[in-house]
């Protein structure tokens, strides 16, 4: 099944050659100034910034194509149902019969988008430039517990085969007869047929996963090594550095701009 | 002896523990995806979350729905999953914490667990849903809070009421469906937790039934 294929995408770009944890530093420094500023041009700058870096990272395709499956569904009704209805606002700017685009919505509605524009586009960056195992790779250097990694890698293994044996057992509960349609309590009442058989058997193999690590010196209270190398340059400190008094700078000029206004 | 917080911790987080939680996180997903196929107007997504709560205590369940999270960020779903990491993984801490203290042994008591869960997670996800996304995520219940805010109630009053009566029936069903699979599951399993055998069976903690733990040299 296609939904749980991973978003990143392979490149050879300046972006890609970063250590993840440079690249996580500056997520989050995008989202603290997403929900640090409120004026709406601000925002729409970090936005065309954060299109600026998926240029150069040549994942612009994947990014559309991500990007446009998950906001609009979101932005399109956040828009129409905030300018018309949202409470409070009186400034009417235009009406057609019963219904008006009012201007408190108006506003309300764009300063939310543009703030989910500038946050998630983020998100999307790192999603598509960093692989998960390079991240856990980049996280054990810096201290953090292998076992985190080992929980965040057997978790994307796992699931494309749970999924794969959702399917099955979907198959074959409707091949002896079970409806998936008609009423929705009778709806709700297969749904344990079907959940159930996929917990029993994850869990049957429970035993054994957990021997298996256990033979393999899983709790050892060593340092672990690893195969796939994950660079941090001095180049990565600076650049930490350079994002985080950026941040700075940018939300003290946003909170001198409300304070003036 | 008292244990301290970091020994009850070592001991939640077991090798079997950790083994578990990627098949909860698995569970999570899976719950999402026979909803959808049943086309029913709910999520059922915290199935797992509540599961690794119950058998392995609170922090084990945090743990699990942050992960849920995380992980489906990295996907092609795309990472708006992360906005609503903490919201599951309190679902887990609550569900943990409510079958330490015997909520989990009986049907009913799990539905109203399951309740609970959806109030002390209002707080924290109803800002989310207003801040972030204007009241307006994907999923059917966003209709129910487009229509309260279109019939003039304030943007808050409606996320909330939507949160307490759509998702507040999508938790009680979850923690019902979480209840009876941990019920199936056979003994010995549950033995191999730390949490499940007095969460679920209701039986004090005896330590003989332990190995005896070696003193630090």
């Amino acid at each position: 099944m296609q939904k749980s294929a991973l978003a990143f995408v392979p490149g050879d770009s300046f972006i890609h050659h970063l250590n993840p944890i440079t690249i996580v530093t500056y997520v989050l420094g995008v989202t603290v100034l997403g929900i640090g500023i409120s004026q709406i041009w601000l925002l729409l700058i970090i936005f065309v910034f954060n299109l600026l870096l998926i240029m150069e990272a040549r994942v612009m395709r994947s990014f559309l194509y991500m990007f446009i499956r998950v906001t609009l569904p979101i932005i399109i009704p956040m828009f129409i149902i905030d300018s018309l209805f949202y409470p409070g606002s009186k400034t009417i700017l235009y009406s057609f019969g019963p219904l008006a685009i009012r201007y408190e919505g108006l506003m309300f509605a764009l300063t939310v988008i543009s703030r989910l524009l500038s946050i998630l586009s983020a998100y999307f960056l790192m999603v598509l430039v960093i692989h998960p195992r390079d991240l856990m790779i980049a996280l054990g250097e810096h201290g953090v517990s292998p076992k985190v990694g080992y929980l965040m890698l057997a978790t994307l293994q796992l699931i494309p085969y749970i999924q794969q044996t959702a399917e099955r057992i979907l198959d074959a509960q409707r091949s002896r007869g079970l409806s998936l349609k008609g009423s929705l309590v009778k709806r709700i009442k297969s749904y344990l047929p079907l959940m159930a058989p996929v917990v029993m058997g994850s869990f049957s193999s429970l035993e054994i996963r957990a021997m298996a690590l256990e033979v393999r010196g899983f709790n050892l209270p060593i340092k672990r090594v690893y195969i796939r190398e994950v660079l941090d340059t001095p180049k990565d400190s600076r650049l930490r550095f350079v994002i985080i008094s950026g941040a700075v700078l940018l939300l003290a000029l946003s909170i001198y701009l409300r304070v003036r206004a | 002896m008292k244990k301290t917080f970091g020994q009850t911790l070592k001991e939640d987080f077991n090798t079997t523990a950790l083994v578990m939680m990627p098949l909860c996180v698995g569970i999570n997903v899976v719950g999402e995806f026979i909803c959808q196929s049943l086309r029913i107007p709910l999520w059922l997504n915290v199935i797992g979350t509540i599961i690794a709560g119950v058998l392995a205590g609170p922090w084990v369940g945090f743990s699990t729905g942050i992960l849920t999270n995380v992980v489906l960020s990295f996907t092609i779903e795309g990472p708006t999953a992360l906005a609503f990491a903490l919201v599951n993984g309190v679902h887990g801490l609550v569900a943990g914490w409510l079958a330490n203290h015997g909520m989990y042994r009986l049907w009913w008591k799990a539905a109203i667990s399951g309740f609970i869960g959806e109030l002390i997670q209002i707080p924290v996800s109803a800002p989310v849903v207003v801040l972030m996304f204007g009241g307006i995520t994907t999923g059917a219940s966003s209709a129910v809070t487009a229509f309260l805010m279109a019939t003039g109630h304030n943007i808050w009053t409606s996320v909330i009421s939507t949160g307490l009566f759509v998702d507040g029936a999508d938790k009680v069903l979850s923690a019902l469906i979480a209840f009876f699979i941990i019920k199936a599951l056979p003994k010995r399993t549950l033995y191999r937790f730390s949490r499940a055998p007095g969460n679920v069976m209701g039986e004090k903690k005896e330590e003989a039934l332990l190995p005896p733990v070696p003193a630090k040299p």
